[in-house]
């Protein structure tokens, strides 16, 4: 049986600049990964990579989804799949409303019409669950969003497309403690709604506490240097990159930065 | 060849947008018209070029030649008395014949708006084809807005494609008379439109909000001009549109300050969204300036879309076309929106409605689902 997602010596590039070094990531059906590492290793091109984002160049390797060749696949194609990123800064879309818009993307990735009572019963209902102001459903996407609320908004976005996948860039990053909570709320809300895989990108591990990882990595220089289960968020939470920087201590023998130095 | 859509003070002959020229030939036959029309409206007949209570030689956006060549059809004159009601509705739908073959004159329309001193209303015009197949239409719409009185022209254009399009119009607000206009270009193929809003009054108004999208060879020709004359006159031109595949837009927008105009305020603002690397975008913003104390202002924002915006809609499984849909629907509802009219709200909607189908999903079932 083919993994919902593998990457298999991933590597991109931009401008130029090689940023991942060949990554292989296996995440089945269901499980939650969380990917950590310092800043600049790497993590959101990883996610941007899987999303198809054209700004990196594939150099090498390759990205299955569900079995399937997605390395090359443009970025909607690849949602219709069943793969969605939360952005790190979602963007502003002036003119375009957030229902009108989680509407269209609906309809887009199922290929069937939705009807509009229905939908607005399931996008109000699922506002309620993330403490949103409904009228946020009618207020162009992220125009004068507070960064909370940009935030919530993605997570609103993933309750409603129920991907089979999500990438979580940075969810959690820049808000206050109530919206984390919510935020995390959102993220469990669609664990137990869908049972969806998760990547969770993350320096923190507020967003975790109420779901049961399954595996962690470690992200240097491109590279996954170290993987682990649970325990490796608090580990590292307690000491910090700096083993994983230093090559020597490093665990992980396949390593391109290793085999590099 | 007929003159058209010509700038006020021509620029370099060689840029190519002095105005345009076309072989067009006016036909006899009005479309077919079916209207609404509201108490204190009353609806007459002239056929000479200055109907009743039309001011003699009112300029119109496509200019003279083409005003000439439709002198053969009669022109509808509606008089708007002034009364309590100031949310009155003029409806009117016009239909045209599909042309038989590419000599077919097609039809052609003229009207006239008087607005007496202190009346107001608002007369909504929907543009269609009677068939699938193109039409040739000629629209001529003049009016005169007397002493505090506010007239708004909404047109909505929703042609068949390959259809040829002549839309004139043209007026004069006395003092404190206010135009609005408000149009919606949706399909057709040759667009050709403008405005000659003359603002002879103290403290007239003229307030155009245009929105389009072109995709796959159309073409849009335009031409707006705010002339003022009075003082403490006021224009605000706003066009915004998106362009698709090989489509091509002129848009000659004039704000004309004429001595004696002290204190006036004109501005025009121009937002074209440019989806592909075929289409062709010209602009010519014109200020023309004899009186000191004015205020003139041009503004334009012409690009493509933003790659990171592209890639955030294309993450939620958008790909081009709808992306395409979703952000002229955006340009399109907003000037929508200006419409206090939930009537004629609901039918733009449900025409961009219709032309957003998802291309796996057969049209039928759309508009089944679309009925409940």
């Amino acid at each position: 049986m083919s993994h919902l997602l593998e990457t298999k010596d991933l590597k991109a590039s931009v401008e130029d600049k090689e940023i991942l070094n060949g990554v292989n990531l296996v995440v089945d059906p269901g499980e939650v990964h969380v990917i950590m590492g310092p800043n600049g290793a790497g993590k959101s091109t990883l996610g941007a990579c899987i999303i198809g984002d054209p700004r990196y160049v594939k150099t090498g390797g390759t990205i299955l989804f569900k079995g399937e060749d997605i390395t090359d696949a443009p970025t909607d194609e690849i949602a219709k799949k069943g793969l969605f990123l939360s952005f790190q800064n979602p963007v502003e879309v002036p003119g375009i409303t957030l229902g009108n818009f989680i509407r269209t993307a609906i309809e887009q990735k199922t290929g069937e019409r939705i009807r509009l009572w229905d939908f607005r019963k399931q996008l109000e209902a699922t506002m309620e669950l993330l403490s949103m102001d409904p009228s946020y459903a009618d207020r162009d996407l992220n125009v004068g969003f507070s960064g909370g609320e940009k935030k919530k908004a993605e997570i609103l976005q993933l309750l409603m497309l129920k991907p089979e996948l999500a990438i979580l860039d940075e969810t959690d990053s820049g808000l206050d403690v109530d919206a984390v909570h919510v935020v995390s709320k959102g993220v469990e809300e669609y664990k137990k709604q869908v049972d969806g895989a998760l990547i969770i990108i993350t320096h923190s591990t507020r967003i975790l506490e109420a779901l049961n990882v399954d595996r962690t990595h470690v992200l240097v220089d491109g590279c996954i240097v170290n993987d682990g289960d649970a325990t490796l968020v608090d580990e590292i939470n307690d000491q910090g990159f700096e083993r994983f920087i230093n090559c020597e201590d490093c665990k992980n023998e396949d390593c391109a930065v290793k085999k590099k130095t | 060849m007929m003159k058209i859509n010509h700038l006020p003070a021509p620029t370099w002959r060689w840029l190519k947008v002095n105005g345009t020229e076309t072989g067009y030939v006016a036909g006899i036959v009005p479309g077919e018209v079916s209207e609404r029309i509201p108490e204190g409206v009353v609806r007459g007949e002239g056929t000479d070029k200055t109907p009743n209570g039309i001011p003699d030689e009112v300029r119109t956006g496509l200019g003279p030649e083409f005003d000439d060549a439709l002198t053969a059809v009669p022109s509808v004159v509606y008089t708007i008395k002034p009364n309590e009601d100031n949310n009155r509705k003029l409806y009117q739908d016009i239909t045209y014949t599909t042309i038989s073959s590419p000599d077919d004159k097609g039809c052609v329309n003229r009207f006239a708006f008087n607005c007496e001193d202190g009346a107001n209303a608002t007369v909504i015009q929907f543009m269609t084809g009677g068939g699938d197949g193109p039409v040739r239409a000629a629209l001529s719409n003049k009016y005169y807005v007397g002493r505090g009185a506010r007239l708004t022209l909404v047109q909505v254009q929703n042609l068949p494609e390959g259809s040829e399009t002549y839309n004139d119009c043209g007026g004069t607000c006395e003092d404190g008379g206010t135009f609005r206009r408000i149009q919606i270009v949706l399909g057709g193929g040759r667009t050709y439109m403008g405005d000659f809003c003359d603002l002879r009054g103290t403290k007239s108004a003229y307030d155009c909000s245009v929105a389009y999208y072109l995709q796959g060879t159309h073409l849009l020709d335009m031409n707006y001009v705010a002339n003022h004359q009075g003082r403490r006159s006021e224009s605000n031109i706003n066009i915004s549109g998106v362009m698709a595949d090989s489509s091509s837009k002129i848009f000659r927008g004039t704000i004309d300050f004429h001595k004696g105009c002290a204190r006036s305020k004109g501005g025009e603002l121009e937002d074209v969204l440019l989806m592909d690397d075929g289409v062709i975008n010209r602009t010519v913003p014109l200020i023309l300036c004899d009186e000191e104390d004015v205020e003139g202002s041009h503004g334009a924002s012409i690009g493509r879309p933003d790659d990171n915006l592209v890639l955030y809609l294309a993450s939620r499984a958008l790909d081009k076309d709808a992306i395409y849909h979703m952000m002229a629907r955006a340009r399109v509802d907003r000037v929508a929106a200006l419409i206090d009219d939930e009537e004629t709200a609901s039918r733009i909607d449900g025409i961009l409605e219709s032309a957003a189908v998802p291309k796996e999903m057969p049209a039928e079932s759309a508009l089944s689902l679309k009925r409940h």
